[in-house]
């Protein structure tokens, strides 16, 4: 956006904040932005190198995943009820197998898109949400003229910023597959062994016809 | 906006009736609404699915004519196209609902968005429609409404049951109304199955080939295919109808504090 300011308007503005500057905390917003950012630098340099092995961009995918996204609140979360219902080992193996698929489906995914320009477009923190949670908004440009929303959910609890969700277009990836986590356990039996058993042909390769 | 006045009324009168139901009724019947709103709140797509046994035999049947017919159309109008022609198709096809977008606008009382619509159509009416010399003077970016966003603005934010329809895909009882209304009174057309058949073809196409990775990632690596559509259509629904604005409020994970069963497991392992 180029919106021309008179000069002497900035001076006076800049002389006007700089103390309040000082006294002024980064505001939850402000630090899930940058951490969006400093996300999607990182993914750039550590994934977009085109000369990487598959095995080697999984695992770079994995650790930068570990580190960025809440993944057993959302690996819970994405169970739903049936998570109160688990035994411990049940869970374990959920929490890994869920893992194992989200890299093996997005690593690749996510390299074909960490090329892509980006553009954060602003953060707000949600009022009132406890924990806390800052919603911030990006655009990924697949094209000179064509862009995608993508919004990050960012826990912001005790400045340990963690991605709980991703909206693109405004379409909850976590709420999605929660939605065909539950219909796959109730069409596999409505257990929980149901759905870690083909959640283990999937990572074993094994696609069965009913999945086409 | 009055649609959103609306359901915070209504999702205060709902917080009225819940607390009530935990304040006179004894802790079997607290166990019970708790336990239907735990299915409610866990799986809303498939309580709002009773015909599931129906939309899943129709949805095979559209995969089979995705797979047959659709997708190797669309692989070739993308592979074969000029990138320009593909452009103006596009141009075009979203500037034929620019008019029935502003009715639309106009009865849900959005006379900005009615205002942009219509300055959009007239600007690009200039090419026909063929090009977009909206978006390259600034203009608010491109927006689309329809009879089922109009009638969800009006009160019916329930959209009814999930319905499969043959050929045209996800859709809900409220939103099939819709989609009927607007066959008759789109101005492009009014009622003509020779404007809307081409238009709908073209804009099927057109989709299949520009969204060619992403269908095809979910189709073939969902765990439940059928799912996962009935869940993206029914959130896109309601984020269309709050034109773009995401419900912080929704459901969402959040960051687990009291375990770390991965660390754990990865800790025995040797990792």
């Amino acid at each position: 956006m180029a919106i021309r300011i008179p000069k002497i308007a900035i001076c006076i503005a800049v002389l006007i904040a700089a103390p309040m500057a000082q006294a002024a905390q980064i505001s939850h917003a402000d630090g899930a932005a940058k951490f969006i950012s400093a996300l999607a630098e990182r993914a750039m340099s550590t994934l977009a190198e085109s000369k990487l092995a598959s095995g080697d961009r999984r695992e770079r995918f994995r650790e930068l995943f570990n580190d960025a996204f809440a993944v057993e609140g959302i690996g819970k979360f994405v169970l739903g009820r049936h998570w109160r219902k688990a035994t411990p080992a049940e869970r374990q193996e959920y929490l890994v197998l869920f893992e194992d698929q989200i890299v093996g489906t997005w690593a690749d995914r996510f390299t074909e898109y960490s090329g892509n320009k980006f553009e954060i477009m602003g953060a707000a923190e949600a009022k009132g949400l406890r924990p806390p949670v800052a919603l911030v908004e990006t655009k990924y440009w697949t094209g000179p003229k064509t862009a995608v929303r993508v919004d990050w959910r960012v826990s912001t609890a005790d400045s340990n910023y963690k991605v709980t969700d991703i909206y693109v277009e405004g379409v909850s990836l976590a709420i999605t597959h929660r939605s065909e986590y539950s219909s796959a356990i109730r069409r596999h039996g409505g257990t929980i062994e149901g759905l870690l058993q083909v959640m283990r042909n999937r990572r074993d390769g094994i696609i069965l016809p009913t999945l086409r | 906006m009055a649609s959103r006045s609306r359901s915070r009324a209504e999702r205060g009168l709902g917080g009225v009736i819940a607390r009530l139901c935990a304040a006179t009724l004894l802790a079997a019947a607290l166990a019970g609404c708790a336990a239907m709103g735990a299915v409610e709140e866990d799986d809303p797509d498939s309580v709002a699915d009773p015909i599931e046994f129906i939309n899943r035999p129709i949805f095979a049947v559209n995969n089979a004519a995705d797979t047959l017919l659709l997708r190797p159309v669309a692989i070739a109008y993308r592979d074969l196209m000029p990138s320009p022609l593909k452009t103006n198709v596009r141009n075009v096809l979203q500037w034929l609902t620019l008019p029935l977008t502003f009715i639309h606008d106009v009865l849900q009382g959005e006379f900005e968005r009615a205002e942009e619509a219509a300055a959009r159509f007239v600007t690009n009416a200039l090419t026909l429609g063929l090009g977009d010399p909206a978006s390259d003077l600034g203009h608010p970016p491109y927006h689309k409404e329809d009879a089922g966003q109009t009638v969800a603005v009006w009160g019916v934010e329930n959209g009814g049951p999930y319905l499969m329809l043959p050929l045209l895909g996800p859709s809900s009882l409220r939103d099939a109304f819709g989609t009927a209304v607007d066959f008759f009174i789109d101005p492009v057309g009014l009622g003509s199955i020779e404007v809307s058949l081409p238009r709908s073809a073209t804009g099927a196409v057109d989709w299949r080939a520009r969204n060619m990775s992403e269908i095809d990632e979910l189709k073939y690596t969902s765990i439940d295919y059928y799912a996962a559509v009935r869940s993206l259509y029914r959130q896109r629904r309601r984020v269309d109808i709050r034109n773009g604005e995401i419900d912080v409020l929704q459901p969402a994970p959040v960051v687990s504090i009291d375990f770390d069963l991965l660390g754990e497991v990865r800790a025995k392992a040797g990792d």
